[in-house]
């Protein structure tokens, strides 16, 4: 059923459902008895058919998982619902990615929901600012256990036989910069009231700002339960009345680690909320933080990968993971492993493969280590040949602008990759970051080569090179 | 830093093998040693020793990793000394030089100022092999100055090899045409991927045109299919009018005929099937009833003639049952005389028995013998039982028998035994003794022990130096505490070390000030350096003139004092205006001169600088020592008064050291003297208290033994025997008396057990002579007779049975017979009269067949008469059936309206003409109906009549509409198509995820390209830094490191060469080129480096390496120079030329020179002084 047309129309089970002024919408259900606990689920930021980001192919990466998680996640909240038998189904906007043009993606929804509709199961859906971008919102017909609300104006929906009044309101436009929450109407008498808000609240770092808004003002409206959408960490903000983001159902890259799923809501007569949390994800992403420290050789550095990714695999119930592994710590490998990435890289990889047994992913590897030696054999005063490499890159690091002096002109070499490839480098702070890595390895790279001419490392193939790439910048 | 000592402790082929490089102030090492020496090991050892093992190394064939060592003493150039192990460990290999205690790594590192393993290998270590590849990679490099100075500078040897493969990394990711390499791939393979995914993606405004396309599609079909309804109706109802018109002029004519027979009676329709077989029944039951009445006559006639006897019938069963018993009768006259015989001969065997049991031969004494059988039975058990009890008495009267003589023995020996009654006090006695074990040998052991101690403790005392006095005195003296002494020691250290390092570097600073006094007296030996103050001083007089000349020229007045002040800075004295010329010029040349020998200036005042710090250092350097050398002395006034309440003049602390645990050594054994004396006597009284009690208890045991001059121990063996004896003698005594008294509870149980059988036997013989006598036996009969006895009474009464049964079937037999002969002449008499009187069986013969042929006769007369009956039956039946015919008759004439029965048959075909008639007209009407599709008849051909009054003709119409059908369904053929079309277009769009899929593989490829372009940047960034390095450190460093390898390169080639300098080649970049004298006083020519020899190339670099390294020993702590063998392809003259380099060198640093080459070794020690060279041989020492 959907809330743009007015007058009397017929819900899921044949029911009258009336439109009442202020847009508030009601069920004549009087002849269901009130049931004494209710349930329902709170999902958010589905981002249907959005890829899961950085994980490049390799020998022995388990591929086929991830062609459909974006998919199965949602496949997964449905089961959910449908196993539970919830009374109803909440999704806080985002359910689509906001570039995606494919119109298989809603047509898939509709499949989802239909299920939903064979089990009685009502869906309520605001828009967020991805389903505000994306066409492909407006254009799909819905199943009418569906309830759409609108973006004109904050609506809501009464359902009498469970003494719910659920209240919400979509996003018009991609950017929204009012609060509102504000324009809520105030708690219906005798219903547990429950928003539905697409927000990033009081900011929330790697989010856009969109319909901001406080708790203290959330919890003026006197709801029993605030359904918050957008930000992709699941993260409760008050107990009395519930507010939380359930987060998104399935991680999609390595900023997003950790099980990903939804509330599962149970309501007790009294209006006593318990909120448990479900995964719904089909592949997490974990980092493994390798401390090499006190590792002198590559075998034990390898012993250490196997040992962190097994404890990762044991823990993820089954599920296949996307891992970053990252080695930390001062030590006198580091630059051993500069100099030979790609060879750590691949030897990772063939772990991680022994390991996960095949259901394991390495996303990236990061050198994150210190070197333990060396730095101080070249102080800038030093005019030897050596000391003036570590000058160079020294004075690199402090003016990156010196580049160009030298003779590396890294913008025109960017505008050799399409463009929406270059926004992953170019994208503010991480360019810097990205600049600084660069140097780190460059140096490595040259010392190491000078010291060991037979060691130089092969030009990498294009199968087997290096790890994907994961300091883009994606607002959820 | 630099080596004073080399340990190879456990390593390759070396054992515990010292090398000595403490010699000279930093020196110039010659180690030799031929093959197999071990030279390339103690290379090894080097690095291996100051930065650990390798994981593997194969370095063990000798000694197994875990033994693997190396020992070290290092000095720095501070003076600090480092004498430390390093093993083969993967943490805390590093340790102090008693192998023992940890020692951070950082210590080793600050010594060697934080240079590497990879920096320490290239830059300061050279071989023959890398000397080669640099003097190559000179020849290779086209003499490019840069390349050569930064590859001497960082020990490099093939630089050009890694700018190549830098370039050909960067070219195999991405050329710079920017049109190949595997970036390039990457792209394209990224745009192919996104392209495939924006293919596979359904736009909105896709499935918008295909949604709407289908719904048209679909109202179009919706229209055609009304329209090709209507036309089929229509189709419908002319094609029946059409069928319907001939079926509606044959109902016509047939209703006309109709008409004709309207007035036939209705008859049933099978009213001529009804009426035929009545009449032809009525015939038939007449001839019957004729026929009937003359059979009836004749057996009436027949029934009279017949005459039966019926007293004889009435006795027929009678009959029947005695011929049943005739057989019977016949048979047991028969049996009887066999029957008899056997009675008569069991009679006779049953008297011989009486005989045999000595009776009369009376059948009636068999009486005396009738036994029940029980008491057979009993008379059986009771002589089994007789036998076993008899057995039974014998025995137990036996062994009552044996106890008894087994009681009196045992009451015989004991009272043989008698023991001691102060058996226990001995035994206890016994246990004491033992329990202070071997007294007598712990006692002279004591004493040796005593005696030892005491000798040990006297030549302690005696050896222990600056004292005499005897062990009590020792004892009570208040010794100083060790950690006093440590204190001081540590005191004394500190001190002598911060004396002599201040001393050290007050020399040090000394030579370093007579060298700056030096270099700037030389810097001014040739011309005047001019200094900032100088012009300083010139300016001020410049400005003085000129405030002199413009008063002058202004107020044309001056200061004549001022003047003259101005003109005597002058010598000679000049004139105002020339003295201001001369000022101006002064300064101005003073200036050009800073400007134009800015380099000598700025030296000049860096060593006026360094020469002052240097006396400043100097000074503060001479207080530091005499404030150090103060506090040595009062640490020195300390340690003296320690020791002075001992009256002793004490040594160094170590050596006191030793002293006091000498001393605490010597106190403890006159403790333990004092302990062991104490001992020896609480034995002796432990002894004396011992044999006391033994000699008691063996005199009251055996008071004749002598006990005079017995050990201990041998008088505790005399007791233990007699306790063992005695021991013994107890033990049997109490056996004999356990067995006593189970013999006597026997005796008295088997006697028991006797009276009891004894008692059971005499009731038993009782029993026996009681039945004995029955039988007729003796009562002393024995079993056996009384079984035979049984046996023959038992065989009497069966003979006896035997004769019973063959008289009782005798009697039966003749009681039979009299009975049925009765029976039959009763019978006889009866019946039959005239038989009475003949033999029985015969006359019973006759009587039979009389019987057989009356039955016969009733048989025939019984016939007769169910035939009569059956007749009459028939007659009644044909009379019954002509009435009922005639009466149904009649109803049907009635029915037919006919008055006689033969007009009935003509009635009948009217009517079923007339029905024929009628259901003609009912089919035609019902073909008619069929057309009318629902609508009435009437209208129906009210309709047809209208349509045949329209001039077009119905078949012509039927064409016309038939056609139009079929074009409606081939436009409806056509939207179906469509509509099949769109839905198959539409059903791909089903919601499948393979746009999404694609994407995941575009990402995929985009994470790969991330990082294939980092690793592009960073290539890049290596590559261009690299360049810009060499490029740098050219124009750092040509100037000094180019003149001073210039120098060296001088001396290795005997001057052959006598300088180096930059040229520029012809794309500008500059090279290097070399001035080669010329002999016979020719002009020097130039030379560039393709034009050098390869022996020359190699000296080159090796000038260059010298320099550059000169260079960097300047601003570091040195770190030593190992060479290995490198003057391979130097001529001798050249060779010796190098060494002499090498040797200072040394002065700025230790060079360790390894070489397998004898005369390297001769050449050194022939040319170079003592005070630099210095040999160490391997292996052949060994």
């Amino acid at each position: 059923m959907r809330l743009l047309a007015g007058g009397r129309i017929r819900d899921t089970y044949g029911l009258p459902v009336n439109v009442v002024t202020g847009g508030c919408w009601k069920t004549d259900r009087l002849l269901l008895a009130r049931p004494d606990i209710f349930k329902f689920i709170h999902a958010a930021d589905i981002h249907l058919d959005s890829p899961l980001k950085g994980l490049e192919q390799y020998d022995g990466a388990p591929v086929q998982e991830i062609r459909r998680a974006p998919r199965n996640g949602l496949v997964n909240l449905v089961d959910l619902a449908i196993q539970q038998s919830v009374n109803f189904v909440l999704i806080a906007g985002d359910l689509y990615d906001g570039d995606w043009k494919d119109f298989n993606t809603p047509l898939f929804f509709v499949l989802q929901a239909s299920r939903l509709r064979e089990a009685g199961i009502p869906l309520f859906l605001i828009a967020g600012n991805h389903d505000a971008r994306n066409r492909m919102t407006r254009s799909m017909q819905l199943p009418d256990n569906v309830v759409f609300f609108s973006a004109n104006a904050p609506q809501s929906v009464q359902l009498s036989h469970l003494d719910v009044a659920i209240h919400g309101q979509s996003f018009a436009t991609a950017a929204v910069a009012e609060d509102l929450s504000a324009g809520y109407p105030i708690a219906v008498k005798g219903c547990f009231n429950i928003g539905m808000l697409h927000t990033s609240a009081d900011g929330r770092a790697g989010h856009d700002t969109y319909a901001p808004c406080s708790v203290e003002g959330l919890k003026l409206k006197g709801y029993d339960y605030w359904a918050l959408g957008h930000i992709h960490q699941r993260e409760i903000l008050a107990r009395d009345p519930f507010i939380s983001f359930s987060g998104n159902i399935q991680g999609r890259h390595i900023r997003e680690t950790g099980p990903k799923g939804c509330w599962l809501v149970t309501v007790a007569d009294d209006h006593t909320v318990a909120a448990q949390f479900q995964a719904l994800d089909v592949m997490r992403w974990e980092i493994a933080a390798v401390d090499v420290s006190s590792v002198n050789d590559g075998d034990r550095l390898l012993e250490l990968v196997h040992q962190e990714l097994q404890r990762l695999h044991s823990q993820s119930n089954g599920l296949p993971l996307a891992v970053r592994v990252e080695f930390h710590g001062q030590t006198r490998l580091h630059r051993e492993l500069e100099a030979h990435r790609d060879h750590y890289i691949n030897q990772v990889r063939g772990v991680a493969i022994d390991a996960g047994r095949g259901e394991l992913w390495i996303e990236k590897v990061k050198f994150l280590t210190i070197d333990s030696s060396f730095q101080q054999a070249f102080r800038p005063v030093d005019e030897s040949a050596m000391g003036e490499l570590t000058e160079l890159f020294a004075q690199l690091r402090r003016e990156p602008d010196r580049l160009l002096d030298i003779g590396v002109d890294l913008d025109s070499l960017l505008k050799k990759l399409p463009s929406e490839l270059r926004a992953g480098i170019d994208a503010g702070n991480d360019q810097h970051a990205w600049l600084t890595a660069v140097l780190h390895q460059a140096e490595s790279l040259l010392l190491n080569r000078m010291h060991n001419p037979t060691a130089a490392a092969p030009i990498p193939s294009s199968k087997r090179l290096v790890p994907p790439r994961g300091s883009k910048k994606s607002s959820p | 830093m630099r080596f004073l000592e080399l340990n190879l402790i456990a390593f390759g082929p070396f054992t515990e093998r010292r090398i000595d490089l403490a010699a000279g102030r930093q020196g110039l090492h010659l180690i030799y040693g031929p093959n197999e020496a071990g030279k390339s090991s103690s290379l090894r050892a080097i690095t291996d020793f100051l930065y650990g093992f390798p994981t593997r190394t194969s370095d063990d064939f000798q000694h197994p990793y875990s033994n693997l060592r190396i020992g070290g003493r290092l000095r720095h150039r501070d003076g600090t000394e480092l004498n430390v192990i390093r093993r083969k460990a993967n943490l805390k290999s590093l340790r102090c030089h008693n192998d023992q205690d940890h020692v951070e790594d950082q210590q080793l590192a600050s010594l060697l100022g934080d240079v590497d393993r990879e920096f320490f290998t290239t830059m300061f270590a050279i071989d023959h092999q890398r000397l080669r590849s640099g003097g190559q990679e000179i020849a290779a490099g086209k003499g490019r100055l840069g390349e050569m100075l930064f590859a001497a500078g960082a020990g490099l040897v093939d630089l050009q090899n890694l700018q190549q493969g830098l370039q050909a990394d960067i070219d195999g990711l991405l050329k710079s045409s920017g049109r190949s390499g595997v970036v390039h791939a990457g792209i394209q393979e990224y745009l192919v991927a996104r392209k495939t995914v924006s293919d596979r993606q359904v736009t909105v405004e896709t499935w918008n045109r295909f949604d709407g396309e289908l719904q048209a599609a679909l109202k179009r079909r919706t229209s055609l299919e009304e329209h090709i309804g209507n036309s089929c109706r229509e189709l419908d109802r002319l094609t029946r009018i059409h069928n319907a018109v001939p079926v509606i002029d044959r109902w016509r004519i047939r209703s006309s005929a109709w008409e004709l027979l309207q007035d036939a009676p209705k008859l049933d329709p099978d009213f001529a099937e009804q009426i035929n077989p009545l009449l032809i029944s009525l015939r038939t039951a007449q001839t019957q009833q004729s026929a009937a009445e003359a059979a009836l006559r004749s057996v009436e006639e027949q029934l009279a003639l017949l005459a039966i006897p019926i007293d004889l019938l009435q006795r027929s069963e009678a009959i029947e049952a005695l011929r049943d018993r005739i057989g019977p009768y016949r048979k047991s006259l028969l049996d009887r005389p066999g029957v008899a015989a056997k009675r008569e001969l069991f009679e006779q065997e049953s008297k011989e028995i009486l005989r045999d049991l000595d009776r009369p031969t009376e059948l009636s004494e068999i009486e005396h013998f009738r036994l029940s059988p029980d008491k057979s039975l009993r008379i059986h058990e009771l002589g089994n039982r007789q036998e076993r009890l008899f057995e039974r008495l014998q025995a137990e009267r036996k062994r009552c028998e044996k106890i008894r003589v087994e009681i009196t023995q045992a009451e015989t020996s004991q009272q043989s035994f008698r023991v001691s009654a102060e058996f226990a006090s001995f035994r206890a006695t016994l246990r004491v003794v033992q329990e202070q074990g071997n007294l007598e040998s712990d006692l002279a052991n004591a004493i040796l022990e005593l005696e030892r101690m005491q000798q040990k403790s006297t030549l302690a005392i005696q050896q222990l130096p600056l004292w005499s006095g005897d062990v009590r005195r020792l004892e009570s003296i208040a010794v100083p505490f060790p950690a006093s002494v440590d204190r001081i020691d540590e005191q004394r250290k500190i001190a002598q070390h911060s004396t002599q390092t201040l001393r050290q570097r007050l020399f040090e600073t000394g030579e370093q000030r007579e060298s700056l006094q030096q270099q700037l007296s030389d810097l001014e030996s040739g011309q005047a350096v001019p200094t900032q103050d100088d012009l300083v001083h010139w300016r001020q007089v410049r400005e003085v003139g000129w405030l002199l000349v413009l008063s002058e020229w202004q107020s044309r007045t001056c200061d004549s004092t001022l003047r003259e002040d101005f003109a005597k800075q002058f010598t000679p004295p000049l004139d105002l205006t020339t003295a201001y010329q001369h000022a101006v010029a002064q300064s101005d040349r003073i200036a050009d001169d800073l400007r134009n020998d800015a380099e000598r200036v700025a030296f000049k005042v860096k060593l006026q600088s360094d020469y002052e710090r240097a006396v400043r250092l100097q000074t503060k350097l001479q207080q530091q020592l005499a404030i150090a050398e103060t506090e040595s002395r009062a640490v020195e006034a300390d340690w003296l008064a320690l020791w002075k309440p001992l009256g002793i003049t004490p040594l160094s602390p170590a050596e006191m050291q030793d002293w006091l645990r000498k001393h605490e050594s010597i106190v403890q054994t006159a403790a333990q003297i004092s302990d062991k004396e104490q001992r020896i006597e609480r034995l002796k009284l432990q002894i004396a208290d011992c044999s006391q009690r033994l000699i008691s208890a063996l005199q009251q045991l055996t008071p004749s033994t002598n006990l005079m001059g017995k050990s201990l121990q041998e008088m505790l063996r005399l007791l233990s025997d007699q306790c063992e004896d005695l021991q013994a003698a107890v033990n049997r005594q109490e056996q004999l008396i356990e067995r006593l008294n189970s013999n006597r509870q026997e005796l008295m149980e088997v006697e028991n057990q006797y009276q009891e059988t004894n008692a059971e036997w005499a009731q038993l013989r009782a029993d026996w002579s009681a039945e004995m006598k029955h039988l007729g036996l003796e009562k002393n009969a024995l079993p056996a007779q009384a079984n035979l006895r049984l046996s023959s009474i038992n065989e009497l009464w069966e003979k006896n049975r035997e004769m019973e049964r063959f008289r009782t079937r005798l009697e039966h037999i003749d009681r039979d017979a009299r009975l049925f002969e009765s029976e039959v002449q009763q019978l006889l008499e009866q019946v039959a009269p005239e038989l009475v009187g003949q033999p029985t069986e015969q006359a019973f013969q006759i009587l039979l067949s009389k019987l057989q042929s009356t039955r016969l006769l009733c048989q025939k007369q019984e016939s007769l008469i169910d035939r009569q009956s059956e007749l009459f039956q028939q007659k009644q039946l044909a009379t019954e059936h002509i009435e009922g015919t005639t009466a149904i008759l009649e109803v049907r004439m009635q029915q037919a309206n006919v008055t006689a029965l033969e007009q009935l048959t003509s009635a009948a075909q009217r009517s079923l003409d007339r029905r024929s008639a009628e259901a003609n007209l009912m089919e035609l009407e019902g073909q008619i109906a069929s057309f009318c599709a629902g609508s009435k008849l009437a209208d129906f051909l009210a309709e047809v009549e209208t349509e045949l009054q329209l001039g077009e003709s119905l078949s012509h119409r039927i064409e016309q509409c038939s056609a139009a059908i079929d074009r409606l369904r081939d436009q409806r053929d056509l939207v179906l198509g469509e509509i099949s079309r769109f839905e198959s277009e539409m059903q791909k769009f089903d919601g499948i995820s393979l746009a999404s899929e694609q994407n995941a593989v575009c990402e995929s490829i985009a994470a790969r390209l991330d990082e294939q372009f980092q690793s592009l940047a960073v290539l890049k960034v290596a590559s261009a830094v690299l360049a810009t390095g060499i490029e740098q450190h050219r124009q750092k460093n040509q100037g000094p490191i180019l003149n001073r390898a210039s120098q060296i390169f001088q001396e290795i080639t005997l001057g052959q060469f006598s300088d180096l300098h930059a040229e520029f080649n012809l794309q500008g970049e500059p090279i290097l080129a070399g001035v080669r004298r010329v002999d016979g006083g020719g002009r020097p020519a130039k030379v560039l480096v393709d034009g050098l020899s390869d022996g020359t190339c190699d000296q080159l670099y090796l000038a260059l390496r010298l320099a550059s390294l000169e260079s960097w020993l300047k601003v570091h702590e040195p770190i030593p120079f190992i060479v290995d063998d490198v003057l391979l392809n130097f001529d001798d003259g050249r060779a010796v030329a190098t060494l002499k380099v090498l040797a200072e060198f040394s002065q700025q640093t230790q060079i360790i020179f390894f070489t397998h080459h004898q005369h390297v070794v001769d050449l050194a020690q022939a040319n170079l002084s003592s005070q630099d060279l210095f040999v160490t041989l391997l292996g052949s020492l060994d």
